[in-house]
């Protein structure tokens, strides 16, 4: 579903990606560990667009992106990001902003589609017409992850989606991802420097460090802690630590 | 009625609910302020004497006695009359209908324009942003009245051109302002979440970046409406704003001059409703700020 290949990314005279590759499957979901400054993110926006400045080859189920261009990739990627007061309008209620993929698609059957897709997410309809302010972050990381899957896509790319959030609310948050990836299909590209939360959504991962791929595993090694990469290791001391 | 508790629900049912009750909060947040409620009874004051004054106006406003010139303010002319025997009074009514219309024209040219600039130039920012703000700063490093009267002398003068020469240049504020509003969010991720959606650049600034420029915009229209018409009438005042008979205020204030020691009213009444109306825009403006602009508050 997703391809990536030889995948680098400079920004000015550093280098912040040096050839990265990697695959995933249709419904799979893939975790990209890694501390903050690994490249992680970097990868998200080049794959949603935001970065077009990189070499080598990436492909989104059936569209190839090319550097320098931006895709139309609406229907085929969306994108949750880790800061939900960030990431909704201000001034724009629930409506508007689930409908706006709609009216830009050009869709119709709008407000069966908004009401559908509030009671998926687990939101009231009462809070249809609410302005963002007026809710909490787990709420409106549930607007985020709507608003993301209104034009269905077949992937979804996750940049830290509960590093934000309170303890309790992060289970929520996974889980709900969890039940709509079953009920959708989904694939996700999960990017995060939280291993439980790895172990709970993920089926493989890889582990970034400085822009290289240290190491590629399954979900079963990282839950017995039996991580090949002297770095893997470090990051399962450090997070059994605390 | 409506009942206050549906306006304020949480969970507006239907749009209209939503925005009527955002409307309702606004309104008795400003009301709540005196002073914005001294310049609001101005404005509508302004704007009622303005539809009505055909029937407000005890006399004719262009046509005069010349056996009656130069009269005190009394029972029958209470602001007096000119040097051509025109009621004041009459004249002040009709010209607030002239005053209205300059205020509104130059609002609604200069205000959309330099919010498209403004917010053009944030977006986009790189070249394009610094061919627009080059221009904005040319603009407004020119004195305000002076430019107007360079535009007047070579549009020639009249009220339209007088309209047009002071949105000339009244807009370069507005198009700094929505770029610096602009430039503090241009970066959010809502904007890049409608982006991943295909919306074209067009759509972005007009139904997501524009929106959140519009409250200051609309504080800073009205915090310079006073200064607006202080300057149409300085531009009646040197004969290339409105020219006679229209009773434009400056315009009356100039013509008034010429007696100002002996004939005191002539110069004093038309001046007397530049200051109350200006006020009224002030205090309102000042009002509205607090308001859609809290952010603002104490400054500038």
């Amino acid at each position: 579903m997703i391809s990536v290949r030889d995948l680098s990314v400079r920004f000015g005279e550093t280098t912040v990606l040096h050839s990265v590759s990697f695959d995933v499957a249709k419904g799979e979901s893939f975790a990209l560990l890694g501390e903050s400054g690994s490249g992680k993110s970097t990868i998200l926006k080049a794959l949603s667009g935001q970065v077009t400045d990189w070499t080598g080859a990436l492909q989104i189920a059936d569209t190839v992106l090319r550097p320098g261009h931006r895709a139309r990739l609406a229907r085929t990627v969306q994108m949750v990001f880790q800061d939900p007061f960030g990431s909704l309008h201000p001034r724009r209620t629930l409506d508007d902003t689930l409908s706006e993929p709609l009216a830009i698609h050009g869709q119709p059957d709008r407000d069966k589609r908004v009401l559908a897709m509030l009671d998926a997410v687990g939101l009231p309809r009462r809070f249809r017409f609410r302005l963002p302010h007026q809710l909490s972050g787990g709420q409106r990381q549930r607007v985020a992850i709507a608003r993301a899957l209104m034009l269905d896509p077949p992937v979804l790319l996750l940049d830290e989606p509960t590093s934000a959030l309170d303890v309790s609310v992060q289970a929520e948050i996974l889980n709900l991802l969890k039940s709509l990836q079953e009920e959708k299909g989904l694939t996700f590209l999960l990017v995060t420097h939280d291993l439980p939360v790895v172990s709970f959504m993920c089926d493989r991962l890889a582990i970034l460090r400085a822009g290289r791929i240290e190491e590629m595993a399954d979900v079963a090694a990282l839950r017995a802690a039996r991580l090949e990469s002297d770095y893997g290791q470090e990051l399962i001391r450090r997070s059994q630590h605390g | 009625m409506i009942p206050t508790a549906w306006l304020l629900s949480d969970d507006p049912e239907t749009r209209w609910q939503a925005r009527l009750g955002q409307g309702y909060r606004l309104s008795r947040a400003l009301l709540r302020n005196p002073l914005s409620v001294v310049g609001l009874s101005i404005i509508i004051a302004l704007l009622l004497v303005a539809a009505f004054a055909p029937w407000l106006a005890p006399f004719s406003a262009v046509e005069g006695d010349l056996a009656d010139r130069l009269q005190p303010p009394s029972a029958v002319h209470w602001m007096g009359t000119d040097e051509l025997g025109r009621d004041i009074l009459s004249r002040v009514i009709y010209g607030a209908r002239i005053t209205l219309g300059i205020v509104l024209l130059v609002a609604v040219i200069a205000a959309p324009l330099g919010l498209l600039i403004g917010t053009v130039a944030g977006y986009f920012g790189g070249w394009i942003d610094r061919v627009l703000m080059g221009l904005t700063d040319i603009f407004l490093s020119l004195p305000r009245l002076i430019l107007a009267l360079a535009f007047v002398a070579a549009l020639g003068p009249g009220i339209e051109n007088a309209v047009i020469a002071i949105a000339i240049t009244a807009w370069p504020v507005y198009a700094r302002i929505a770029r610096a509003e602009v430039l503090t969010f241009r970066n959010a991720e809502f904007l890049d979440a409608v982006r991943m959606q295909d919306a074209s650049s067009v759509r972005i600034i007009a139904l997501h970046v524009m929106p959140l420029c519009l409250s200051s915009t609309i504080v800073r229209v009205t915090l310079d409406m006073a200064g607006i018409i202080l300057t149409a009438a300085g531009l009646g005042f040197l004969g290339l704003g409105a020219q006679p008979p229209l009773p434009e205020w400056g315009a009356m204030i100039s013509r008034g001059r010429d007696f100002i020691l002996d004939q005191w009213w002539v110069a004093t009444m038309p001046g007397f409703a530049i200051v109350v109306v200006s006020l009224g825009f002030c205090l309102f403006g000042d009002g509205l700020r607090d308001v859609l602009d809290p952010k603002q508050r104490g400054r500038g």
